[in-house]
């Protein structure tokens, strides 16, 4: 009995061992090397580095830049979340229903989130370009001036939202998709009988039944949003200034073409920790609501 | 059965593992064939019939990493393939880093783990300095141009780094508005900017900034280097000291924010990317751009009949001198740490042949690198033949600046131009990275 117990722990080490040793180099060597350099001044390629304790972290609590870009990144997480999911269950509850060209519309949803996200970028930029970009052309026809798009940075914060949320909402809708197609068809039934009208069934059955799709779809969207990052660069390289940087393209820009890797690393560490924080709250509160059938 | 199968499993793992993390040579001497270092040593030359030769070297790849694009980067192409044909048993491997240069390369230094040659993109000295093999043993040495010899030479007295080719500029301007309009080309910057008023009333484009680009740091670091280095000897000291005070650096912000009140710049010019530019320029829209001469080369692709050409940076008067800027563009070095160092400077000395140095020089029309060879500058001949005594200053961020700052120049140029930084807030940033690099550098 022993020795089988212990051949089944061998086996079962050897399974999880390339698992461990892949996510131990990959992942946590590099977060706890993360670590040491956020504490030191090392420009990024240097042989050299200097500890300079919590000198980095100070800064970055009072940096107008790093504000900036936790607001934007702040919109683009929550903005993203609420953008696609509300979007993406539109579009669920449309294309779940059996009519001509279903597949083919849920296709169409679906495909922009194939391509990637910086020839996304790339395509809207030369569509919303102000010198011979298709949306100054189109206005052109009309009489209008050409407006440039990207220069003010609500407007191109807005644009980066919609954007990304017209290529990933159809992540959003088959997750959703799924979800209504898990709940039992005897819940509607019931309710015909007794009369309920379908704002009632939506927001009594359809809804209830849909939080795991929904925490799902919640969580990906937020942290999808938070991450931000080819969109941006594509579009607008995080300006004009730094007006339309994420923490990410922030954390890209201060390491390499700031060279200042140190700091990059305590922004990259704060941003883990909140969407550490952020990932944890939402999945508890959605956690609580879930409804089990 | 099931403790041999565990254990089975736990071999085929750590092989798997081994197998991915093992040195790639090994697994370049189990392939064979397949390898390019192997293909070189198998080209089709005439050895078929040969006796049985002395035990050869083993074959070498090397890696040659460059930012060079367009006509340059086939260029070099070209030339390696060239050299892969007559050296059997050495093939270089072009890496096309593109705008990606500077990250990979920073990736590179960091890990002390360089290719065995590289482009050095203007910073042969203070940045890449401390990776590179010297010189100065090399047959073509002695060639260097005088004008470009200081940029790639290091305190030491080391010849660090291949000039290719010399990259000298001013303004990119279009010589048929001028005339069209009937202007002179400035002299000062009274000029530039009556000048301006004058195209801006004919209802075209001053001044193009492609500030998607960071277009904004060539403009700031010009206009500074003109404003504060040519026109103000205590700047230049306090600069070389690296003291600068960046309270001074108002006249800079001053100038740049009055061009944008006059609307002078083009409307798009926190936005603009440089293809963009070019286009407008090539429709005779655009008359001046703070850009090097790889722009005029880009407009003539677009309109070969554009009149587009370079003119010198103005200054601010009393005295001082309109002037060129000069500096390194397309130079390449060897890692001092390369395991085939031999064969790196073999390829190097193929690159400081002649033809070699004159196809590149030539693929974006800029003066060679060494002299006693002749590139063909086209319409620009001219243009250099008429500023062949100008004055000439290095880059501004390359010769006072320390390494690091160029892009902050161009955000914090975007900065002020979008109204998101005041020019105290501006003047702040550009001191802090200041203080910052230049302890780091």
């Amino acid at each position: 009995m022993t020795w089988r117990k212990t051949a089944a722990r061998v086996q079962l080490a050897a399974m999880v061992a390339p698992a461990l040793l892949l996510i131990g180099v990959f992942v946590f060597y590099p977060l706890l090397r993360g670590i040491r350099i956020s504490f030191t001044d090392w420009n990024g390629y240097s042989q050299h580095d200097h500890f300079i304790g919590l000198d980095n972290y100070r800064k970055l609590a009072v940096d107008p830049n790093v504000r900036t870009a936790f607001v934007n990144t702040l919109l683009y997480g929550v903005g993203s979340a609420v953008i696609q999911n509300v979007w993406g269950l539109l579009y669920a509850l449309l294309l779940n229903r059996n009519f001509f060209g279903r597949n083919a519309a849920r296709a169409a949803v679906y495909l922009p989130v194939m391509v990637s996200g910086l020839i996304m970028g790339y395509i809207w930029y030369f569509l919303l370009q102000y010198s011979g970009g298709a949306l100054n052309d189109a206005r052109s026809l009309f009489g209008a001036a050409p407006v440039d798009w990207l220069a003010d940075k609500h407007r191109a914060i807005s644009l980066i939202l919609f954007i990304s949320s017209l290529q990933f909402v159809g992540q959003a809708m088959v997750i959703y998709l799924a979800g209504l197609q898990r709940i039992p068809r005897m819940y509607y039934e019931a309710a015909e009988i007794d009369g309920i009208g379908w704002w009632s069934k939506f927001r009594h059955i359809t809804l209830p039944l849909l939080s795991p799709a929904i925490m799902a779809n919640v969580t990906l969207k937020l942290i999808g949003g938070l991450q931000l990052f080819d969109l941006i660069v594509a579009l607008t390289g995080g300006g004009p200034g730094f007006s339309t940087h994420s923490f990410s393209t922030l954390i890209n820009y201060t390491y390499f073409t700031s060279q200042n890797a140190g700091y990059s690393s305590s922004l990259g560490i704060a941003l883990f920790l909140f969407i550490m924080a952020v990932t944890v709250g939402v999945n508890r509160y959605f956690y609580r609501r879930e409804v089990e059938h | 059965m099931k403790k041999r199968n565990g254990l089975a499993l736990l071999a085929l793992s750590f092989s798997i593992l081994t197998t991915a993390c093992s040195n790639g040579s090994e697994n370049t001497a189990a392939i064979g064939g397949s390898n390019p270092a192997n293909a070189a040593a198998n080209k089709p030359a005439d050895t078929s019939n040969a006796a049985p030769a002395a035990p050869a070297k083993d074959p070498v790849t090397l890696n040659f990493s460059t930012n060079a694009s367009g006509g340059t980067l086939e260029a070099f192409k070209a030339i390696t393939d060239q050299f892969n044909q007559a050296h059997q048993g050495i093939t270089v491997e072009v890496a096309d880093l593109g705008k990606d240069f500077n990250t990979l390369m920073t990736a590179k230094m960091a890990s002390n783990d360089m290719p065995d040659l590289f482009s050095t993109a203007g910073w042969s000295v203070r940045r890449f300095g401390e990776y590179l093999l010297p010189l100065n043993d090399r047959s073509w040495a002695g060639q260097v141009e005088g004008q470009i010899k200081p940029v790639v030479t290091d305190m030491a007295g080391n010849l660090v780094a291949l000039p290719m080719d010399i990259d000298i500029s001013g303004i990119v301007y279009n010589a048929k508005i001028l005339k069209d309009l009937n202007l002179t080309v400035p002299q000062t910057w009274d000029q530039f900017l009556a000048d301006c008023e004058a195209i801006k009333k004919a209802g075209l484009t001053p001044i193009a900034i492609a500030g998607k680009d960071g277009d904004a740091a060539g403009f700031m670091s010009r206009i500074a280097l003109s404003l504060l280095v040519q026109s103000n000897p205590s700047y230049k000291d306090a600069f070389d000291s690296k003291t600068f005070d960046w309270k001074q650096f108002g006249p800079v912000t001053d100038f740049v924010l009055n061009l944008k009140a006059k609307g002078y710049l083009n409307k798009d010019n926190l936005t603009a990317d440089k293809p963009s530019v070019y286009a407008q320029f090539a429709k005779d829209q655009v008359a001046f751009a703070f850009q090097s001469n790889q722009t005029i080369a880009e407009i003539k692709k677009l309109n070969p009949d554009s009149s587009v050409s370079m003119m010198m940076l103005p200054v601010s008067g009393d005295g001082a001198q309109p002037f060129l800027i000069s500096g390194e563009r397309d130079s390449v070095g060897v890692w001092k740490d390369s395991k085939h160092q031999e064969e790196a400077l073999t390829f190097l000395d193929f690159l400081a042949q002649p033809e070699n140095v004159q196809k590149i020089a030539e693929s974006y029309a800029l003066p060679a690198g060494l002299t006693g060879v002749k590139s063909d500058l086209g319409a620009l001949q001219s243009v250099y033949d008429q500023y062949a005594q100008a004055a000439v200053s290095n880059h501004f961020d390359r010769q006072y600046l320390p390494n690091g700052m160029y892009t902050t120049l161009g955000t914090v140029g975007t900065a002020i131009l979008s109204g998101t930084m005041d020019p105290a807030h501006a003047e702040s940033a550009l001191s802090d990275d200041y203080v910052r690099l230049n302890n780091a550098n």
